[in-house]
């Protein structure tokens, strides 16, 4: 055994010496390059994994967002259609009632218009008729004169005029 | 020129021999310590080169004892990191020019400056004595001081033969993770420099690759048994008593 121990060159303080070299190397590697490193992996995993999930949830959002945005398009379509079928119910109602308006005012304005001319051509005949009257008792009197006497003139006359006058 | 397989003494420090793997083994702290140094200073959240590349492999290498180790794995990872970090830096830093080359006169023997920190028994037994205090610490904390005790101790026999052998190989496994790492990685030097003895061009290049991916595989080796270690004495032991928290 002891020969065994020299020949291999086992020294105990050689080998306490290797061991403590060790054990703080060790240490070391432990305190400021495998636990650090492990933490920012695991940090970073965590961030990945993070990332992921927001992202899925934004795409998540954005899909129900564009969903709401067509379904809202679609009523404020809906709702237009509708409004422009009213207007144009409306408008045709109104023009309906234009129209008769207008037919009524114009039947009424040719109607008066009709009493205006009959009367008008009334009194122009009447105005005619005293007219000519007055023109053929002046023709009575021109042509009468020198044939009768002044009464007698007279007596024509007035049978003329009022046989002209009825 | 056949290397013994003690370490060489460079000077005396006190009761402690310095040797040139003692000298190694400050390079490769001083190396690690500088790059957790630079790695901690510049920690972002938008990753460099360097970062990245360190991220790149803990993420890796938690993922693998989060597959071996399930729940316990929070505990046991900076154990394998730190093991599989330690034992690669000094393998590959040991293939680096001027180790094993580089001679200082002593008296009247040259000795070489440098040597593989992981070709030094006392490392690789430190190593090896670490990882299994460790398991055992680990293991009393995880299942408790009766839990642990019942894995070893039953009343049944075929448990208690059972038992005794998984306590024998406690400390056969102190001599196999130490001699392991030891045997490969002395072994390995011996054949570069008898390789190089013979032709020291071109000749030791195949071996040096070689050498290279067994620096790569024996880091790995050590680190991922003494996981598989931590792991299996986690987890309650199998008896009347196993506790519900096992299930994963």
């Amino acid at each position: 055994m002891q020969d065994l121990i020299n020949n291999f060159g086992i020294n105990g303080y050689l080998l306490i010496a290797q061991l403590v070299n060790f054990l703080i190397v060790l240490y070391i590697l432990k305190r400021f390059a495998f636990g650090p490193i492990l933490k920012l992996l695991e940090n970073r995993k965590k961030t990945i994994a993070e990332s992921l999930k927001n992202a899925e949830e934004t795409k998540k959002l954005l899909e129900a967002t564009e969903e709401r945005e067509k379904e809202v398009l679609k009523k404020a379509q809906l709702q237009a259609q509708n409004i422009i079928a009213d207007a144009k119910k409306q408008a045709e109602i109104l023009l309906q009632d234009a129209e008769e308006s207008t037919k009524t005012r114009v039947e009424k304005m040719l109607i008066e218009a009709q009493k205006k001319i009959e009367e008008q051509t009334h009194s122009i005949e009447q105005q005619l008729a005293s007219q000519v009257t007055r023109l053929s008792v002046r023709v009575l009197e021109k042509s009468l004169k020198g044939f009768f006497s002044e009464k007698e003139q007279k007596e024509v006359i007035e049978k003329a005029t009022k046989q002209i006058r009825i | 020129m056949a290397a013994p397989l003690a370490p060489e003494i460079l000077f005396q420090v006190g009761p402690l021999p310095f040797t040139n793997t003692l000298l190694h083994t400050t390079i490769v702290d001083v190396l690690i310590v500088s790059g957790v140094i630079i790695l901690s200073k510049n920690l972002t959240k938008t990753p460099g080169m360097f970062q990245n590349a360190v991220e790149y492999v803990i993420d890796g290498l938690y993922s693998l004892t989060e597959s071996i180790s399930g729940h316990n794995a929070k505990k046991i990872f900076p154990w394998f990191m730190g093991f599989f970090t330690i034992i690669l830096v000094a393998n590959i830093t040991a293939l680096f020019p001027g180790f094993g080359t580089i001679f200082i006169h002593k008296g009247e023997d040259a000795i070489p400056l440098l040597r593989s920190a992981t070709s030094d028994i006392n490392t690789t037994l430190a190593l090896a004595l670490v990882a299994t205090v460790a398991t055992q610490v680990l293991a009393i904390r995880a299942v408790g001081v009766k839990g642990h005790i019942a894995r070893y101790l039953s009343w049944n026999p075929i448990f208690l033969f059972v038992g005794i052998l998984e306590l024998l190989s406690v400390f056969t496994n102190i001599i196999s993770l130490s001699f392991r790492l030891f045997g490969n990685i002395f072994a390995g030097e011996v054949v570069l420099s008898t390789i190089s003895g013979i032709f020291a061009f071109l000749l030791p290049l195949p071996f040096m690759a070689l050498e290279i991916i067994v620096a790569l595989v024996q880091a790995l080796v050590f680190a991922i048994l003494t996981m598989g270690f931590m792991s299996i004495l986690m987890t309650a032991h199998h008896s009347d008593e196993a506790s519900p928290s096992e299930t994963h």
